[in-house]
C-alpha cells in the first residue's frame, strides 16, 4: 500500500505493508539510520521520534498512522544544518554519549521535553523520559537536557531581542 | 438510600405522592430513572450483578480503572512501568502519553495492546481495591460514573471500542471470564430488576 507522508520537512512516498513499523521504513526503506532498533516491544526508547511534534516508540506505531503526518527523526532535529538543535549543542557540551545506541531516542524525548517543560527539574525529567540507557549515562543525560533548556531559553531571548548586550 | 433517591425524584415528578408503591414500574431506558426496588427481584439482580463483577472485576477492565494515577498490567496487576501517569486528561503526561505506544489497534509486531481512545477511566471512575457494593454504587452514581443514566452505562458497556477492547485483548492476554453478550444481558439485567446491591 502506498502511504504519503513528510520525513524530516520534506515529502516521501513508501510503498510496503501498511503495518510495517515505522522504525523499519525509516530505517530500512527511507536509509536514516539515527532511530535505532534496541528492543522491538515499545520498552527501551531508542526508536523514539516525533510525529507531528509528538514522540513515539516507533518499533510499536505502525506505517499507516503516519499517512499525511509529519515525521521528524534526529537527523532532521535540526531546522538549519549551520545551527545544532539545543539539545544536540548541549549533548556535545556534556559529552553524553558513551556507546552511543540509546542517545538518538533520549534527544528525540529530551527535544520534546524542553518545549513543553521549557525549565526541567531533575524530577521533571525522570518523571517524563523512561527511556533506557544500558551504559548508565542517565546522570549526564539530566545535565545536558538543563543545558539543552538554557540554550535554549538564550536562543529565544536572542532571537527576540531581548538579550543583546 | 440512591435507589430511594431515585425512587423519591420519580414520584415527585410523577405526581403520585400518596400512591408509594413499590409495584410502579418505571422503564428506566425512557426515563433515565431505576426501576423502584422490587424485593421479588433481588435474588435475580444480585445474581446477574455477581456476572457484572466477574467482568468489571477481570484485569483486562480493572486495570486500566485504578484510583490512584498509574495503570496496572497483567494478571497480576501489577502497576505499569515507564512512569506511566494519567496525566491532565487522562491520557499520559505532558512528554510521553499513552499514544506514544498504544494506537488503535493490537499491534501485531510489538503486541503492545491498542483501541480507540487508549486511555485511563477518569479518576472518578476508578474501581481498583474497591469492594463490590462501593463499584455497586461508583456504577449508579452520575458523579463518579461520568455522568451516565443507568440506559447511558448499558450503552457505554455494549458500544465502546475501548470497553470491547477487553474481548480482544491479543495474544497472551485473557479476556473476562464472561462472553460480552452475557455481560450485556446481565447489566440489563441488574439495572431492570432494580440494581440491587449486596449488603457487603
Ligand atoms: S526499540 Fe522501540 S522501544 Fe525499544
Ligand atoms: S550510551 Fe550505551 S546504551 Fe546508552
Amino acid at each position: 500500500m502506498k502511504i504519503d507522508f513528510e520525513i524530516n520537512g520534506k515529502a516521501t512516498s513508501v510503498d510496503v505493508d501498511p503495518q510495517m513499523p515505522l522504525l523499519w521504513v525509516v530505517r530500512d526503506e527511507l536509509n536514516l539510520k539515527a532511530t535505532k532498533y534496541g528492543c522491538g516491544k515499545a520498552m527501551c526508547g531508542a526508536c523514539t521520534l516525533h510525529v507531528d511534534g509528538d514522540i513515539f516508540r516507533s518499533c510499536s506505531l505502525a506505517v499507516e498512522y503516519v499517512s499525511g503526518k509529519s515525521v521528524t527523526t534526529l537527523e532532521g532535529l535540526s531546522k538549519n544544518e549551520g545551527h545544532l538543535h539545543p539539545v544536540q549543542q548541549a549533548w556535545i557540551d556534556e559529552n553524553v554519549p558513551q556507546c552511543g545506541y540509546c542517545q538518538p531516542g533520549f534527544m528525540m524525548a529530551a527535544a520534546k521535553l524542553i518545549t513543553v517543560i521549557p525549565n526541567p527539574t531533575d524530577q521533571d525529567i525522570k518523571a517524563n523520559i523512561s527511556n533506557i540507557c544500558r551504559c548508565g549515562t542517565h546522570p549526564r543525560i539530566i545535565k545536558a537536557i538543563k543545558r539543552a533548556a538554557q540554550i535554549q531559553q538564550t536562543t529565544t531571548l536572542i532571537s527576540d531581542g531581548k538579550a543583546k548586550e | 438510600m440512591l435507589k430511594l433517591t431515585f425512587f423519591k425524584v420519580m414520584i415527585i415528578g410523577l405526581g403520585l405522592t400518596g400512591m408509594l408503591n413499590a409495584t410502579v414500574l418505571v422503564n428506566y431506558k425512557d426515563t433515565s430513572l431505576l426501576k423502584p426496588v422490587n424485593e421479588d427481584d433481588r435474588e435475580k439482580s444480585l445474581k446477574a450483578f455477581g456476572t457484572v463483577m466477574e467482568v468489571i472485576k477481570s484485569p483486562r477492565c480493572i486495570n486500566c480503572h485504578p484510583t490512584n494515577d498509574i495503570p496496572r498490567q497483567g494478571n497480576v496487576h501489577r502497576l505499569h512501568p515507564f512512569n506511566v501517569n494519567r496525566g491532565e486528561d487522562d491520557h499520559g503526561g505532558l512528554v510521553q502519553k499513552c499514544a506514544t505506544c498504544h494506537h488503535k489497534e493490537n499491534n501485531g509486531y510489538t503486541n503492545v495492546p491498542g483501541a480507540p481512545h487508549w486511555g485511563l477511566a477518569p479518576k472518578t471512575m476508578g474501581w481498583f481495591g474497591l469492594t463490590d457494593v462501593e463499584i455497586a454504587h461508583a456504577l449508579l452514581d452520575k458523579s463518579k460514573n461520568g455522568g451516565r443514566s443507568p440506559a447511558d452505562l448499558v450503552k457505554h458497556m455494549s458500544t465502546d471500542s475501548l470497553v470491547l477492547w477487553a474481548w480482544n485483548p491479543g495474544k497472551g492476554r485473557s479476556a473476562p471470564p464472561v462472553p460480552v453478550d452475557e455481560f450485556r444481558k446481565a447489566l440489563d439485567e441488574w439495572l431492570e430488576t432494580g440494581a440491587h446491591i449486596p449488603d457487603k
